[in-house]
């Protein structure tokens, strides 16, 4: 494919290297390949879960391998270097023989459409030089401009079209580079991470996904409100928040955000991505007694103990967990606490909002349940900044065009001869592709039975 | 009383019908059976099409109107009509009923596998919180286009290495198949759709994630899976182009591609991720 010579040398091979489609080929087949392995070993969760799974060793040489965050580790992020500069260096390398095509004048020789596809032969009544004219007029519409060449007493017909279509290719490569840098440019200069603000308060430190780092925002962010509607269905229809951002003691901005409609302030993006309870100030709680069936009813804080009556030992509430899950079925918003009975070992108790009678089942000789407490939602909110998103974008709207004009246009040339023959001359159709021959050769075909059908047609009206 | 589900079901069965109709004018060399097959064809793609409508519809009657494009359910009914549509347009074209010999019974087996599957609910459902967005319809509507452009090109894929491997006879099955070169063509025209539309649906799917989640691209499973497939076509293209591959190899390429969207497709239900609600 590629004529030019290669000069000798290290920095000539290594762009003889970089510039084929040979490393392309095996690039993109490495990326196809190596990014399956993300998909089935689900990334960056717990080094006990993957531990669990793996084993200790192999757990050291998956980790190792960058395995459980693989498409932010080295070797996948060189690949994708490797994509980019090939891409680079491959159009640099083409372009200008390209480039040279694209200027270069269409060269009017019969010759030049010996391979061309080839219609059916027409024979036309009349003089050949006034069938070539006739001819021309007709077929601008389709060709394009058309240029007369008689030669000897034959008549030739030349036009083209598409010739910048050529460059589509170039096109699509430049949206790749754009979409390259626009994705390092959002992971050198923006951020990823959540901030959870209970409802009628306000933050400003985001804590960074995977990691235990925090930034603080240029502004600080207030929740005045939080909703989630369910449909009949009992599925979750919106959610909601209302939010205020402030910035030096005044409030700049307000907006109700829903999971499609984010917040979007100084190059921050800030959108709707869960929610959860507050753990509450103080929560009702009532002990049941097995022997005597007494109701026992105490208001009781996180950590603070609580002495139950007739010697059922003490109740401490230590943890107010959102979606807990106890063995294995996720139970919602659960209080977590410890109940101590002289002379046995302290129990632990999951007591889930959802399920009133939840501590029933264990069948103790006390059981408890949670009364009224105050319901204060939390909203969380992703919060990320990416400056590269715009090359990113403006690298989609390029491969689009690109790939449109790669696949849908051709660089296609036309020629008609027009040879005479007795009373007449005899019509062919010649038409060449760079692309899409089969879509040629058909217009061919139906152009030449369309000019058929009209002379015949004109001929008839003639005659009559 | 008649919905949409019966409807789909019904249009199964015309699918069916149409291709075992084109089976046999292939079979037989007749051209009558085809032409039942193409006219029995476009009534099962008025029937499919008057399902969507009517889905759509019966959602309002629910109370949360969305255009029937949220679950395995519906994906799968206009996964058969963009099939069905696209092999009998190229039929058309291309004056040639063996397209849609071997893309129709495809169509036939996506609503089949919809309406009989018993993992699979026709229930109407509501639109969770993260589907609810105007990309909904031009993300589903062009991925599926580019699936049925990769689908016609596995089935074209397939003609050819029949046509390839199998000996052939003169006026026997095989020599009724397209020629050769049409075939070859065809899968790269197809392809190229494919590709057009795979690209945008993929980066209309990035926009949307990036309205919804904050981020364009989170490597999710069915993110990855469709880039793979992009990846995989990509390479075919390449290979086409700059190295001229043709022929079986480029047949088989398309068989390759078309594996890697079905696993995009079905695959990637049974891997945790963003786009879970598609397995519904």
């Amino acid at each position: 494919m590629n004529k030019k010579q290669v000069g000798k040398g290290p920095m000539g091979t290594l762009w003889g290297v970089f510039s084929s489609v040979r490393l392309s080929v095996i690039v993109l087949t490495l990326l196809a390949v190596t990014s399956i392995i993300g998909t089935v070993i689900p990334q960056n969760a717990s080094p006990l879960m993957y531990v669990d799974r793996f084993g200790e060793a192999a757990y050291g040489v998956l980790n190792f391998l960058d395995i459980f965050d693989m498409y932010h580790s080295w070797w996948f992020q060189l690949l994708m270097v490797l994509l980019g500069i090939n891409l680079v260096v491959c159009s640099l390398d083409r372009f200008p023989g390209m480039l040279k095509i694209v200027r270069r004048r269409q060269r009017f020789a019969p010759g030049r459409y010996q391979r061309a596809f080839k219609g059916d032969t027409l024979r036309f009544i009349g003089a050949p030089e006034e069938i070539a004219h006739d001819l021309s007029r007709r077929l601008r519409s389709v060709m394009g401009r058309i240029t007369l060449v008689g030669e000897g007493t034959s008549w030739f017909l030349y036009a083209e079209k598409g010739r910048w279509t050529r460059m589509g290719v170039f096109v699509v490569h430049a949206s790749v580079i754009l979409l390259l840098a626009g994705g390092l440019l959002g992971s050198l200069f923006g951020f990823e991470g959540y901030m959870n603000i209970p409802e009628g308060e306000t933050a400003r430190e985001v804590k960074l996904r995977g990691s235990d780092a925090t930034i603080p925002l240029e502004f600080s962010l207030r929740c005045d409100d939080f909703d989630v509607s369910f449909y009949d269905t009992g599925a979750p229809n919106e959610y909601r928040s209302d939010l205020v951002v402030v910035e030096e003691g005044g409030e700049v901005l307000s907006k109700r955000i829903v999971v499609n409609d984010p917040l979007r302030y100084k190059g921050i993006s800030i959108y709707q991505s869960s929610y959860g309870q507050v753990a509450p100030e103080s929560i009702d709680f009532s002990f049941t007694s097995k022997s005597s069936g007494m109701n026992y009813s105490r208001t009781g804080t996180m950590g603070e103990p609580i002495v139950i009556p007739e010697g059922l030992g003490t109740f401490t509430p230590m943890h107010f967990a959102n979606n807990y899950t106890f063995r294995g079925h996720a139970v919602g918003d659960t209080v977590l606490a410890v109940l101590e009975v002289e002379g046995k070992a302290p129990l632990q108790l999951a007591l889930p909002i959802k399920f009133a009678s939840f501590d029933r089942m264990r069948g103790g000789a006390v059981a408890v349940t949670i009364g009224d407490f105050e319901h204060r939602y939390y909203t969380g909110l992703q919060v990320t900044k990416d400056p590269g998103v715009w090359l990113v974008y403006a690298g989609f709207v390029l491969l689009i065009i690109g790939c449109y004009i790669t696949f849908f246009m051709s660089h296609r040339g036309y020629m008609v001869a027009v040879a005479p023959v007795k009373k007449g001359a005899t019509v062919t159709l010649y038409g060449n592709a760079n692309k899409n021959k089969l879509g040629m050769e058909m217009a061919i075909r139906r152009l030449t039975e369309k000019l058929e059908k009209e002379t015949r047609a004109l001929e008839g009206q003639v005659k009559r | 009383m008649i919905n949409s589900s019966l409807v789909l079901s019904i249009v199964t069965f015309i699918y069916g019908f149409s291709a075992v109709m084109y089976t046999s004018a292939w079979i037989f060399g007749k051209d009558a059976p085809a032409r039942i097959a193409r006219f029995v064809g476009m009534v099962g793609i008025c029937g499919n099409l008057v399902g969507f409508l009517m889905r759509w519809s019966e959602s309002y009657g629910h109370g949360y109107g969305h255009i029937p494009l949220s679950n395995l359910y519906e994906s799968l009914a206009f996964f058969a009509l963009t099939i069905a549509l696209i092999s009998l347009v190229i039929e058309l074209r291309y004056r040639n009923y063996m397209i849609s010999t071997f893309a129709m019974p495809l169509a036939f087996l996506a609503l089949a596998y919809a309406s009989l599957s018993p993992g699979i609910s026709d229930k109407i459902q509501p639109l969770i919180p993260a589907l609810k967005s105007n990309w909904l319809t031009t993300h589903v509507v062009t991925c599926f286009l580019g699936y049925a452009g990769f689908a016609t090109a596995f089935g074209i894929g397939i003609m050819y290495l029949v046509r390839a491997w199998v000996p052939t006879s003169e006026g026997g099955l095989i020599s009724r198949l397209p020629e050769g070169y049409v075939l070859d063509e065809l899968i790269q025209k197809t392809v190229m759709f494919g590709f057009l539309f795979l690209t945008v649906g993929i980066i209309t799917g990035a926009v949307w994630a990036n309205s919804a989640w904050g981020s364009y691209w989170s490597w999710d499973p069915k993110e990855t899976w469709s880039l793979i497939t992009w990846f995989v076509y990509a390479i075919m293209l390449h290979l086409r182009y700059m190295r001229g591959w043709g022929g079986e190899k480029i047949a088989v390429l398309s068989i390759v591609g078309f594996m890697a969207v079905m696993f995009t497709y079905f695959g990637v239900n049974y891997l945790p991720g963003l786009h879970s609600y598609g397995s519904m």
